[in-house]
């Protein structure tokens, strides 16, 4: 999938909404951003990261303006495995508004993304995780990650 | 296409890698563990010579350790039926190879990449398999044809050196009639990404230390900034896998397969002790 950057201003807000794949055919030009101080980066449409990517994506968050108070949203897993993993991936006074997380289903096989958001089920580096996941037939599911890890940069924070 | 030589097959030896004290380095040595971290697997291979490491807690062990009896005896016969290898030890024959892939990619340019993962994804969705899998594998495949196209056909064969060709370059086609292959085959329980590119220009001992170090200092002190790849995707393919099988043949062929378990929850795969395979060096 082509990788593409839209630009939606959300009130006070520019939301960045990043889309398709992040690898070396992404093209990483500096954003027109000029004049906003809030930047949102929404990254609900990433569907992957290549570690060409991961570098890019490095030198593009940190050409942003020093001005500006960088968000990332709706964060798939590919996303929060590199945040854990890449020092650097986001600037250090990034804010993380959400991000997803995988529960699956032991009975079934069938997994699914549920979206943590700031607040609500994460408050000041805490887990508030919703208390039942179930998949299609009814079925608890199980947060599918090793909670130290993959929480670990909200500990950061 | 000088140096490529038949692999010489030998009698394999067990070593207790939890005894403590190891025997000098020997290609035949299979080394038996339990619970050993990724650091420690890479360390066995590349501080002590290991060619096979396999863990009583990893995925399949019966199959694993019957998989690297075949290779340390029979180490060509990675390069003809490399499926049959890993999925089926007991059954390796060329029957049994085809029987196996269910996906079998030729290519010769970088802008065969996009539809060879988006074939992959297609495949898994189909049956029905879970995103985080999806992914891991795409990120393996992803790993593996990059590399084929733009560090294997660089390398110079003397020196090892790398030119670090720039990725943002417009299509990259290998030369002479030049092929890669990206395979994929799975049974019920596991499946295997593999990708074949026909120089054999890795070297194994600086591939391994290179992933060791990317643990042991972590990917971002590791990555490389400047032209070339960033210098993740050995670590990223490591990572992934709870089985990995890295061949080369020098100067002829490179063949680097993951294995991963199927129908299993992420957090259970992630945290299975891995395997390790280094068919010559």
């Amino acid at each position: 999938m082509g990788f593409a950057i839209e630009k939606k201003p959300e009130g006070a807000r520019m939301v960045l909404e990043l889309k398709g794949n992040i690898d070396e055919d992404a093209n990483f030009a500096p954003p027109d951003i000029a004049g906003a101080g809030v930047v949102v980066l929404d990254l609900e449409g990433v569907s992957a990261i290549n570690s060409v990517g991961i570098r890019e994506w490095i030198k593009w968050v940190k050409a942003l303006p020093g001005s500006t108070q960088l968000s990332v949203r709706k964060c798939p897993k590919i996303i929060v495995d590199q945040i854990n993993m890449v020092a650097g991936f986001l600037p250090a006074n990034a804010k993380v508004e959400s991000f997803y997380v995988p529960y699956y289903s032991d009975s079934s096989g069938s997994e699914k993304m549920i979206l943590f958001e700031n607040g609500k089920e994460f408050k000041e580096g805490e887990i508030h995780a919703p208390p039942d996941v179930k998949d299609d037939a009814g079925e608890l599911m199980e947060m599918d990650v090793i909670e130290a890890k993959y929480f670990k940069f909200l500990k950061n924070g | 296409m000088s140096g490529a030589r038949k692999l010489v097959g030998l009698t394999p030896k067990f070593v207790d890698l939890m005894l403590g004290v190891l025997p000098p380095s020997d290609p035949a040595s299979i080394g038996l563990s339990t619970g050993l971290s990724p650091q420690d697997i890479l360390r066995f291979a590349t501080d002590h010579g290991f060619n096979h490491l396999c863990q009583k807690d990893g995925f399949n062990f019966d199959r694993e350790l019957k998989s690297a009896e075949n290779l340390v005896s029979n180490p060509e016969s990675f390069f003809e039926n490399p499926m049959a290898n890993i999925l089926s030890p007991n059954e390796v024959t060329v029957a049994q190879e085809q029987s196996l892939i269910c996906l079998d990619h030729f290519f010769d340019s970088s802008s065969q990449k996009r539809g060879m993962l988006e074939a992959i994804g297609k495949y898994l969705e189909s049956k029905g398999l879970s995103q985080t899998l999806i992914e891991d594998v795409s990120a393996v495949a992803d790993e593996f044809i990059t590399n084929a196209i733009y560090n294997a056909p660089f390398i110079d064969p003397h020196t090892n050196v790398n030119p670090g060709l720039n990725r943002m370059d417009t299509e990259i086609k290998l030369k002479g009639g030049k092929a890669g292959r990206l395979l994929m085959a799975h049974d019920d329980l596991q499946l295997v990404i593999a990708c074949e590119d026909p120089y054999g220009s890795l070297n194994l001992d600086q591939y391994l230390a290179k992933i060791r170090n990317t643990y042991l200092r972590g990917p971002a002190a590791t990555m490389n900034f400047g032209s070339g790849g960033a210098g993740l995707g050995s670590y990223i393919i490591f990572n992934a896998g709870s089985s990995l099988y890295f061949g080369v043949k020098a100067a002829k062929v490179t063949l680097l397969c993951c294995t991963i378990p199927l129908r299993m929850s992420y957090k259970k795969r992630v945290q299975l002790p891995k395997h390790l395979h280094v068919i010559h060096r």
